[in-house]
């Protein structure tokens, strides 16, 4: 390696003494080659560091043991996405927190995840060092935060109490045992000034029976804000491969898909004024469309 | 020592070395390692069976560190898993592995699909060390005591592996160009 491909490579992992930085400056200014590998590797390493997206954890595989009491809060993407959403129409529609009967004053929960309703929560696990619930929400910026908080948010404690208790108001027949919350999916806003949220499914014998949806404020923080029951398919009737593929045309084939929410007209296969998640795919061209829970295609520019 | 006990124990000592919560662990640091994984593992599933291996072996050894011990001790395992793992891969040569299965739970973005693939083209140690690196946000003495090497190897594998990276990612960018 020449002196000054050192010096480029040391540039990108501390900063240089001012010799060394003028040197390679003179030589960059005169080498166009360097210049453009120096450009090249500063690309990579943003690249390289650049955001996944989050991965939904799978169940914890523990030998001889029942992973899905072990694994608590978190449900595998095996299971769960092979889980259909939603939006029964026989099923509660969503439920917003003010609605629910939460605690009047925000205390924090008792429980660890998973939560069991049914227990005392003087019984319950003692909980992890996690963010205490205020009004103002938890920790929201990631999937690990979410994992880790939303099952203490009392609009959530007080959504799977009903869930599981015979004659409440938001009971549900298919809530039975312990209750889990599944690996949350993030939904962006689809457009201002709509919340990016995480949607949150609950499950009960490896069924999604339900969702909560919690919007990520301006401030990274984030609060249950409203549940609904689910039947089908989560978080979308179309895995996201069948979405590139039907976003796709020859010519110009699908480069990103994401799922997006805002609040849909009956025609897009969903009730009137129900909430749910749908893809939006942007081919190479930059043009975008949606594509519904019926499968119904749409330019992005046509949704209003 | 039951679960219940132990998340007790854990909540009241943290301070201090402790036996680890595996099962919270699990919870708050499995998608980062996950994800982790993802970038350097030959498939999703070969992700997700590392992490499984790596909370497994964390499991039976049952070892006593501090909270802020638990997340380099996770990523040494599951480094050294991914690593031995590719290097066997190399060995007997597993069936080519297209490296773009599409995944469920995440975004479908195919300059992100570009990197891992570029990622796996490169010798495990040295896309261990960018990822650790760029994308987790190790020092390089950090990676030097995860990966069991000196830092001048890691400064090494970083300047070698940005180089191969470039050439993947070259490749990647344009397929039809011919390989060098």
């Amino acid at each position: 390696m020449n002196h000054v491909r050192e010096l480029i490579h040391r540039s990108l992992e501390e900063p240089l003494g001012p010799g060394d930085q003028a040197r390679m400056t003179e030589h960059l200014t005169a080498c166009v080659s360097c210049a453009a590998l120096q450009a090249e590797l500063q690309r990579n390493d943003r690249l390289l560091g650049a955001r996944d997206n989050a991965l939904s954890l799978p169940p914890r595989r523990i030998r001889g043991r029942s992973a899905a009491r072990v694994v608590g809060p978190l449900v595998g993407s095996a299971a769960v996405l092979a889980l259909a959403l939603i939006v029964g129409t026989q099923l509660p529609g969503w439920r917003i927190a003010s609605q629910a009967g939460s605690p009047a004053s925000p205390q924090p929960s008792p429980f660890g995840s998973p939560v069991d309703p049914r227990v005392d929560p003087r019984d319950q696990p003692a909980p992890p060092a996690v963010a205490i619930p205020t009004p103002s929400g938890w920790p929201g910026r990631t999937h690990e935060e979410v994992a880790l908080n939303i099952g203490r948010d009392p609009f959530v404690v007080s959504v799977m109490r009903e869930l599981v208790l015979p004659g409440a108001a938001g009971h549900d027949p298919r809530a039975a045992g312990l209750l889990s919350l599944g690996v949350p999916i993030y939904v962006k806003g689809f457009n201002e000034p709509l919340h990016d949220i995480w949607l949150v499914p609950v499950i009960s014998n490896a069924e999604v029976i339900g969702a909560f949806s919690a919007p990520v404020l301006p401030n990274g923080r984030a609060v249950a804000g409203s549940y609904s029951g689910f039947v089908g398919r989560f978080p979308h009737p179309l895995p996201m491969a069948d979405a590139v593929t039907k976003g796709s045309v020859p010519s110009d084939p699908v480069v990103l898909a994401e799922l997006v929410w805002t609040t849909l007209g009956s025609r897009q296969g969903i009730a009137n004024g129900q909430t749910a998640p749908f893809w939006r795919v942007f081919r190479k061209s930059g043009a975008s469309v949606l594509i519904f829970s019926d499968g119904t295609i749409m330019a992005a520019q046509d949704l209003r | 020592m039951t679960r219940v006990q132990r998340q007790i124990t854990l909540g009241l000592r943290q301070e201090g070395r402790s036996r680890v919560d595996w099962d919270g662990a699990y919870v708050r640091l499995g998608p980062a390692l996950l994800r982790y994984l993802g970038r350097i593992a030959r498939n999703r599933a070969d992700a997700e069976d590392l992490l499984q291996e790596t909370f497994e072996r964390a499991t039976r050894a049952d070892r006593t560190l501090s909270e802020a011990d638990v997340r380099p001790w996770l990523y040494r395992v599951a480094t050294n898993l991914a690593i031995d793992r590719a290097r066997r891969g190399q060995l007997i040569r597993w069936i080519p592995f297209t490296g773009r299965e599409p995944d469920e739970g995440a975004a479908f973005d195919a300059r992100a699909d570009a990197v891992r693939v570029a990622l796996r083209a490169i010798p495990p140690e040295q896309a261990g060390a960018l990822v650790l690196r760029l994308h987790e946000g190790f020092s390089r003495t950090e990676i030097a005591k995860l990966m069991n090497v000196s830092e001048r190897t890691v400064k090494d594998r970083l300047e070698r592996g940005r180089e191969n990276f470039a050439a993947a990612y070259r490749r990647e960018e344009s397929p039809d160009e011919p390989r060098t």
